[in-house]
Parts: C-alpha cells; sequence; structure tokens
C-alpha cells in the first residue's frame, strides 16, 4: 500500500514535472517566436527611424532655407501686425527703414501705416508706388489674418527712365509742334500717331492736328491729289513708297499754286519690325527760286571772269606790243648821238615805260592770283646768292637816297641749295625791298635771311626787310595787304604805285605755303617778314653757272629772227647785231621756213601773232615737215603763263615775253646754246689788254643820266677799293683764305657796276676757289694777277674823274 | 486566454490545495493543452472553465467561490508582476477608473491579441463606484475577486454588489461601495 502510494505519489510528480517542462518549452518556443519577431521589430523600427531621420533632416533644412527666403529677398520684404508694429524686415528693407528711422519692432512710418490700413480694409492684396527719398518703391500689401506682408521693390530706374521719356516725349512734340515742316506720323495701320500745325495747314485740312490722332491714312492721298501738279504721280508714288518702305529724301514735288515741296519718307523699323513710317514736307519754293537766281548769277559771274581773262590778256598783249616798240625804240635812240638834254627826256620815257610795264606786271599777277592761275616753278637756287644779286642790283637806289642797305643771310644758308620758284620770291624781296626805299628817307634798309627749321628733307626761312622809314599807323596796319588799298590815298599821290604789291606779295607767300606779316609804328620803321619752306636739293639741282650769270658771247651765231611788227624787228635786230650775231629777217611763218629751206640756222626767234602763217603753225611745220631740230624761242606779247605749255607743245623750246630786256633774250639764247659755249669758253684766251675793262652804261642806266651821281659812285669806287686790295693782300700773307674770300665777296657788287667783266670774273673766281687752300700756288698767282689789274682800273678811273 | 491566467490559478491551487488535488483536476479535466502552460503562452478559455469546475467537484467549494477567490490571488500577483501600474495610484477607485483608459491599453500593446473584458466606470459620489463589466467569458466572479483583490491592495473596505445586466451574465454592474 505505502509502496502504492509511493508509485503514486511519484507518477503525480512525474506528470507535474512533465507538464512543466512542456510549459518550459512552450515558453522557450514562444520566447523564440517573439525575439525574432522582436528583433524584426526593432529592425523596421530601426530602418524606420533612419529614413525619418533622413526625412527629417531633409524637412528641416528645407524649412531653414523658406525661413531665409524672405531674408535673402534682394528686393525689401517686411510685416506690419494690426498695432502698426514692424514685425519683421529683411536686409533689404533696412534703407527703407532707415529712411525713417524705424526698426524692427518700432512702429510703422506713417505713410506706410496708412496703405496697410487700407489693404486691412479692402482684405485683399493692394498694390501702391510710393516715393521714398530720391528713390520709388512698388510695394504689394496683403492681409494675412492680423498681419500684412509688404512686398516691395526698387523701381527708382524704371520710374527715372519713365520720367525721362515724359520729359524726352514732351521736347519732342514741342519739337515736332514748331518743326518748320509739315509731319505726319502714321502706324503700321496707316492710322495717324502724330503730325503738326504746319501739315494740316500744307494739305489745307480744317482741323486741330491733335484731332487728327487715329485718322485712317489710307484714303488721304486719293483726297489731297487735287493739290498736286500732278496728282496721278502723286498717288502712285506713295504707294510706291510704301510699298518698298526705303528711307526716301528731298524728293520735289510741284503744287498746284506753283510752290515746290521737297517730302521725305521714313519707314520706322524696330528689331525689323515694321512700325509705321514718317512723312515729312517742306515748302522750298523760296529756296528753289533763291537757288534758281543763284544759278543764273554764277553762270554771268563765271562768264564775266572768263571775259575779264581774257579782255587782261587781250590788254597785256596790245600794251605790251607798243611798250616793246618804246622801250626798244628809247634803247636804240641811246646809241643815237644826243645832247644832255634829250637823253635826259630818253630816260624820262625809258623810266615811264617800265614803271608802266612794272604796273601791267603787277595787275598780270594779281588777276593771275584771281583766277588761280599763278604758276611756281621749282628750280634749284641759293638763297643767299639770290638776296646777294637782288641787293647788288638794287644798290643804286639805296646809293641815291644815300641809305645804307645791308645784307644779313645765315651762314649755314650759303650752301643750301633750296628748291623753288627764285623769280617769284625775287619778286616778292624786290617789292618788299623797293616799297622800303620808297618811304624811307634816312637810316638803312636790312635784308635778312634766317634757317628757322632745318629738316632732313626741308628748310624753312625767314626773310625780312626792314627799314628805318615812315612807318605805318596801327589803323592802316590792319588794312596794308588788302588789294588796291595803300596806306593813304595821298601815299597814292606822293609815291606812286598800283597798291597790288603787298596784296601779290602776300597771295605769292601764302601760295607757297607761307606766312607774310608786318611790324610797324608811325615814325617807328617798318618790318616786313615771311617764312617759306622749300624743299632740299644738291648741287646737281642748281641752273649751270652760266644760266645765272649772263654774258656768254654769241659772236658769229646765225639767227633767224621771225617777227611782223618793224619796231620789234628794229629793236631785236640791233640787239642781235651789238651781240655780233648774223641775223636774218623773216616777216612771217611761211618766209622763215622759205629761208629755212635755203640755210640752216644755230636759232630761231619766232614771234607767236603774225600774218598768212603765225609762230605756232610755223613752228610745227619746221619741227613735222622740215623735221629741224633747230631751238624755237617763242617771242610773245601774250604774259599768260598757260600759254607756255601751248608754245611747248608746239615744239617751241622756250618763251620770252615782250617787250624784254636785252639780259632776257641773251639768257633764253645761251641757254640753248649752252653746252657749245661753255666749251668755247674753256678754249677763249683772255687778252690782257681786256683785263682792266670797264663800262659806264650800266651806272648811267641806273643814275638816270645824272652826272654828278656816276662822278660820286667813281670817287667811291677808288677810295674804297685800295682798302679792300690791301685786306686781300693781308689775307694773302697771313695765309687767311676765308678774309680774302669775303673780301672778293663784297667787291663783286661794285666791279659789276662798272662793267670791269673780266675782273668781276676773277672775283669770282677767287671767291670760289679761296677756301680751296689745295692749289695754292695757283691760287697765289691768281690773287696778285687780281690785285694788279684791280690796281690798274682804280688807276683809270682816277684819272676818268681827275680829267 | 493569457497564460498567466492559468499558470497562477495552478499555483494557487497547489498553494492552497496542495499538489494532489492539482493533479487530480488536471487528470480529471480534458485538457488539450495538457495542463502545462507557461505565463507567456495563450490558451482556450474552456481549459480554465474544465479546471475550477473540477476543482469544485473535488473541493466542494462553489465555482463563483472559487473565480472569486482566485480573483484577489491574482489581483495580488499582479501587483508583485507589474508593479508600475500602481505607481502613482493611491486608490481603489482611481486604479479601476484607470483600468479601461491606461492599464488594458498597455496590455495590448504586450500582447495584441489579448481578449480583455471591458470595465466602464462611473464615480457616484466620494464612496461609491459603479463599474460594468462585459465579456464572452462570463467570468463576473472572478472579476469581483479582482475588485475585492484591489480593495485590498489599497487596504480599503467595500462592499461590492453584482446586478445582471444580462440574462447570460456576460453584461454585469458592479456596485462598489466604500464603507
Amino acid at each position: 500500500m505505502e509502496d502504492q502510494a509511493t508509485t503514486n505519489k511519484l507518477d503525480m510528480y512525474k506528470r507535474a514535472y512533465e507538464r512543466e517542462k512542456r510549459a518550459r518549452k512552450e515558453a522557450e518556443r514562444i520566447l523564440e517566436v517573439k525575439s525574432r519577431e522582436l528583433y524584426y521589430a526593432n529592425k523596421r523600427l530601426a530602418d524606420m527611424n533612419y529614413s525619418l531621420e533622413q526625412l527629417v533632416e531633409a524637412r528641416t533644412k528645407e524649412i531653414q532655407d523658406i525661413a531665409k527666403f524672405p531674408k535673402e529677398n534682394p528686393h525689401p520684404v517686411f510685416r506690419v501686425n494690426d498695432q502698426g508694429q514692424i514685425m519683421f524686415a529683411n536686409e533689404a528693407s533696412s534703407n527703407i527703414l532707415r529712411y525713417f528711422k524705424s526698426k524692427v519692432g518700432d512702429s510703422c512710418p506713417e505713410l506706410i501705416m496708412t496703405i496697410v490700413n487700407e489693404a486691412f480694409e479692402a482684405q485683399e492684396s493692394i498694390e501702391r508706388e510710393v516715393a521714398i527719398g530720391e528713390f520709388y518703391f512698388s510695394f504689394v500689401f496683403t492681409p494675412i489674418q492680423d498681419y500684412v506682408n509688404v512686398y516691395g521693390r526698387n523701381v527708382t530706374d524704371k520710374r527715372l527712365a519713365e520720367l525721362d521719356r515724359e520729359t524726352l516725349s514732351l521736347r519732342l512734340s514741342t519739337l515736332i509742334k514748331n518743326l518748320q515742316s509739315a509731319i505726319l506720323l502714321e502706324n503700321e495701320d496707316r492710322e495717324i500717331v502724330l503730325t503738326n500745325e504746319n501739315f494740316c495747314h500744307l494739305f489745307q485740312l480744317p482741323t486741330k492736328p491733335h484731332q487728327m490722332v487715329g485718322v485712317d491714312c489710307s484714303q488721304s492721298a486719293e483726297m489731297s491729289k487735287h493739290l498736286f501738279k500732278n496728282p496721278a504721280q502723286f498717288v502712285h508714288r506713295i504707294e510706291a513708297l510704301l510699298k518698298r518702305q526705303v528711307v526716301c529724301s528731298n524728293e520735289e514735288l510741284e503744287m498746284v499754286d506753283g510752290s515746290i515741296l521737297e517730302r521725305d519718307y521714313i519707314p520706322i523699323f524696330s528689331n525689323d519690325q515694321y512700325l509705321g513710317h514718317l512723312w515729312q514736307y517742306r515748302d522750298i519754293t523760296a529756296r528753289k527760286n533763291s537757288e534758281k537766281q543763284l544759278l543764273e548769277a554764277k553762270v554771268v559771274a563765271e562768264e564775266s571772269v572768263k571775259m575779264k581773262q581774257h579782255f587782261i590778256a587781250n590788254v597785256s598783249h596790245e600794251i605790251r606790243t607798243p611798250m616793246s616798240g618804246i622801250l626798244g625804240m628809247s634803247k636804240l635812240l641811246e646809241g643815237a648821238n644826243l645832247t644832255g638834254k634829250h637823253h635826259t627826256y630818253l630816260k624820262s620815257i625809258q623810266t615811264s615805260a617800265k614803271n608802266l610795264l612794272i604796273v601791267i606786271n603787277d595787275i598780270l599777277d594779281f588777276s593771275k592770283i584771281d583766277a588761280g592761275k599763278m604758276e611756281f616753278e621749282a628750280v634749284g637756287f641759293i638763297i643767299p646768292e639770290l638776296i646777294q644779286n637782288l641787293s647788288e642790283s638794287i644798290s643804286y637806289k639805296t646809293a641815291e637816297k644815300d641809305l645804307s642797305l645791308t645784307v644779313n643771310t645765315d651762314s649755314e644758308l650759303q650752301g643750301l641749295v633750296t628748291i623753288g620758284d627764285p623769280y617769284r620770291l625775287n619778286q616778292v624781296l624786290m617789292n618788299l625791298v623797293g616799297n622800303a626805299i620808297k618811304f624811307t628817307e634816312t637810316g638803312e634798309i636790312k635784308i635778312t635771311a634766317k634757317l628757322l627749321m632745318d629738316m632732313p628733307t626741308h628748310a624753312t626761312i625767314g626773310f625780312s626787310v626792314s627799314d628805318t622809314g615812315i612807318g605805318i599807323s596801327p589803323s592802316r596796319l590792319k588794312k596794308i595787304f588788302d588789294s588796291f588799298n595803300q596806306a593813304d590815298a595821298s601815299i597814292t599821290r606822293r609815291y606812286g604805285g598800283t597798291g597790288l604789291g603787298l596784296p601779290i606779295c602776300k597771295k605769292i607767300v601764302e601760295l607757297q605755303g607761307g606766312r607774310i606779316h608786318v611790324e610797324s609804328g608811325e615814325g617807328k620803321g617798318t618790318t616786313f617778314s615771311f617764312t617759306l619752306s622749300f624743299p632740299k636739293g644738291t648741287q646737281t639741282d642748281l641752273p649751270s653757272e652760266r644760266d645765272a650769270e649772263t654774258g656768254c658771247s654769241l659772236s658769229g651765231y646765225n639767227i633767224l629772227l621771225v617777227e611782223d611788227n618793224v619796231i620789234n624787228q628794229l629793236y631785236a635786230t640791233a640787239i642781235l647785231e651789238k651781240w655780233g650775231t648774223n641775223v636774218s629777217l623773216a616777216n612771217n611763218g611761211q618766209e622763215a621756213i622759205n629761208l629755212l629751206n635755203q640755210q640752216a640756222f644755230d636759232i630761231i626767234l619766232m614771234d607767236i601773232q603774225m600774218p598768212i602763217m603765225n609762230g605756232l603753225d610755223a613752228t610745227k611745220y619746221i619741227r613735222n615737215t622740215l623735221k629741224l631740230s633747230t631751238p624755237i624761242i617763242a617771242l610773245t606779247a601774250n604774259a599768260i603763263k598757260g600759254e607756255a605749255e601751248r608754245y611747248k607743245k608746239a615744239g617751241m623750246d622756250t618763251y620770252v615775253s615782250k617787250p624784254f630786256e636785252e639780259y632776257e633774250l641773251q639768257k633764253a639764247i645761251c641757254e640753248l646754246l649752252y653746252i657749245d659755249m661753255n666749251a668755247e669758253q674753256e678754249m677763249e684766251a683772255t687778252p690782257p689788254s681786256s683785263e682792266v675793262a670797264y663800262g659806264l652804261s650800266k651806272l648811267e642806266k641806273l643814275s638816270d643820266g645824272n652826272d654828278e651821281f656816276i662822278t660820286k659812285m667813281i670817287h667811291l669806287f677808288v677810295t674804297e677799293t685800295p682798302k679792300r686790295l690791301a685786306e686781300i693782300e693781308t689775307g694773302l700773307q697771313t695765309n687767311n683764305y676765308e678774309e680774302i674770300r669775303k673780301t672778293c665777296h663784297t667787291m663783286k657788287p661794285s666791279l659789276e657796276m662798272f662793267q670791269a667783266e673780266a675782273l668781276y670774273q676773277q672775283a669770282k673766281k677767287l671767291e670760289r676757289n679761296a677756301s680751296n687752300t689745295a692749289n695754292a700756288e695757283t691760287l697765289r698767282s691768281q690773287i696778285s694777277d687780281f690785285i694788279q689789274h684791280t690796281s690798274q682800273l682804280v688807276e683809270v678811273l682816277k684819272a676818268k674823274i681827275n680829267s | 486566454m493569457k497564460g498567466i491566467i492559468f499558470s497562477e490559478f495552478l499555483e494557487m491551487v497547489e498553494q492552497q490545495f496542495g499538489i494532489d488535488v492539482l493533479d487530480h483536476i488536471i487528470q480529471h479535466s480534458d485538457l488539450p493543452s495538457g495542463g502545462s502552460y507557461t505565463a507567456v503562452g495563450t490558451y482556450h478559455h474552456s481549459e480554465m472553465v474544465a479546471l475550477v469546475i473540477s476543482l469544485s467537484q473535488k473541493s466542494g467549494i462553489s465555482v463563483s467561490e472559487l473565480l472569486k477567490t482566485y480573483g484577489a490571488y491574482q489581483f495580488k500577483r499582479f501587483a508583485i508582476l507589474y508593479p508600475t501600474f500602481f505607481d502613482g495610484v493611491t486608490s481603489a477607485f482611481d486604479f479601476l477608473e484607470g483600468l479601461e483608459s491606461y492599464i488594458h491599453p498597455e496590455v495590448r500593446k504586450l500582447y495584441p491579441d489579448a481578449e480583455l473584458p471591458r470595465f466602464d466606470t462611473q464615480r457616484m459620489d466620494e464612496n461609491t463606484l459603479q463599474m460594468t463589466y462585459k465579456s464572452e467569458r462570463h467570468l463576473g466572479d472572478f472579476a469581483e475577486g479582482l475588485i475585492q483583490g484591489c480593495l485590498s491592495h489599497f487596504q480599503e473596505q467595500a462592499t461590492i454588489s453584482q446586478e445582471k445586466l444580462s440574462a447570460d451574465e456576460d453584461h454585469i454592474l458592479f456596485s462598489i461601495i466604500r464603507t
């Protein structure tokens, strides 16, 4: 029993144990399931947590960005609550708030608060433009519950541009209203945008311009065509212009009432988009009429200028021909056996004739300048030589008035070859010096030339001529260069002259690119100065030595003179025979040809205007048919320079204007025969007897037969020359060749004056060679010869005045 | 029905009636689980009914009395097992009132599949609390035992009366009057 109970007890515990074990296992199973669930739940939770974190982070950033949005807004943004307090204001608002001395938390400025209240009342967004200081802002006020958000924008630039546009528009419309032309501006639909009073008036429209705005213009051409002379063309043209859309200006239209309109059509494009067009009409009737009158006047003027030129050419011919007669004949008379009284009359005739010639030449020059026909040579020359020659040729005049004549040229100019027109330069200087002498009673005349600018290719020279004369008053000084305007009418009476000299000088200087001016005061003398620029040349640009110096020997040459005028024949023949030439005479071109068929000539002097056959035709025949190359010199009274071209074209070599000076003709002939002459001279042996040859004719000519003057000049020569010779002697002893050179140079003019040709040439040679000490022995003997011969001349002249 | 109700019941039977009675009622109840329970498991409530009926037959104590006793015992165990539910709670009424709003939601968090009875409370006056019980398990007596346990825990004295609001005892009104 006990065992049974124990067994039962044991079974019971076994069962309890089994139950506990099963429960534990079940619990473990459940726990495992739950753990797994927990694990996955945790994992899901972690994942969810991660993605949530991400989401939160992104959202946070987004929120922060959004929060920054209004802060970083470049436009002002601020918020005002219903208590009138500024709750928020971004950076861009600070300027506005600063202007009102306000900040976040303060009361809203009244100006803005008024609109805030308006927005509260309206309960919807309102937009307002507000001027704050010098700026303009456009604000949108948006009410939200108990506050108003204000979004602003600075519209100052836009507003100012608008104001500018308004001003511009006002100005433009004022301009258009007041424009002389009739204006019509149409848009692309041909509706009037703008027009003006003038337009209404011109097209006889009974309305005001502003009433025309918006009016359709498509029928306007038809409606106004009756105003035009050619209505159909008017309409057609307008249609064509509108179709082409190309600017068309200054079209002329004739109206029925005789007036003339000028029309512009201007299409308006903006970025290739056609936006309409502008019509502009101008009444040019008055202008047209005056243009017509001007044109007529111009034709008349041109004709009259042509006539004037023609007249001058003719007159100059007409005057020169008898003048050359007068001069020629009086020259011939010089050789006749005349009484002293007649001799004086003759000199008077010659002087008058020469003066008249100067007047004519002045007038001719002036008309050439006037007609723009003044031409300039371009030859090489040396300025100091030119001035020296000039002073020499004028020295008798200064001597006459007991004035001293000083020449002062820069030493640098000595070897400088300039290229230009020496004859015109000479003319200017001659004129100025002539004036100086004319208006100076005592004192000196000074000619200077200074090298102002020395460039590689050009040199600018300043020339001046000053005197110690009566001077010119300031008021007259102003007009001194005006044509026909002498300093005083009384001066014309007292001193003579055409009053053209200075205007001609001015023109000659200016046409060569120079400037001339004058300084003077009454009683203080006068200085004329001018500048000229010349291209630089070399020795080879200089004409041969002989050109400058006359005096070639023409003895034995056969010369054919073709001239119809008997007086001219006589004059020319007399001169030519004096030179020892053989002269054959032909009365016209035909006779010349006949002679040329029989005989050869060294040179032909050919008049232009001749009966039967004129000089040009004869020259053409000689060149083209006879095929002769004999040099031909035209003798012409047609002094207009342009003529020279015609002569050269015909085959002539050069020309000499009648009336001519002997030397001019001689120069021309020598030039043409130069090469032969040169060779001859080299061979020519100068007989010693001629060394002291001299002549007084030049002096007589200069003095106009005043014997006292001649005696005075001789006296001067015989006292001064020994002093010069003594200087040369000293120079020779001390080997101071420069001194010798200078002295020879100074002596040249007086030797020339006394026509001591051989001595003059010697002096010249010495001047040239004295610097060349290479051949000292030859030089020394030349100098000795010169001293000896000159002393002889002094003795001869001494004897003459003593006799 | 949660395993803790079974395991605590068997624990109580063993303590109060001895291991022989425990063995006996398990042997004499037709239990699909074989009487092996774990607190974390879930078992069909018919096994509890079978166990209580077996115990009643063996002990001669009525099923109603057994369930009340077990309810009081179970509450004591809960107080030991889940002390956090009692934090800051100072009276039995407060606890009972917080049952539906606090404790049951917490239980559901741990055991989403738990089939819990529903308790609605109404404080009639300072010392009277009316509480309705709704459950398909018909364990009104077990609920009264729990209420009794709660009162004991807070050392309060009260009379508990039951009023059946439905015929099959699934809806019961408890009136708890503190004395």
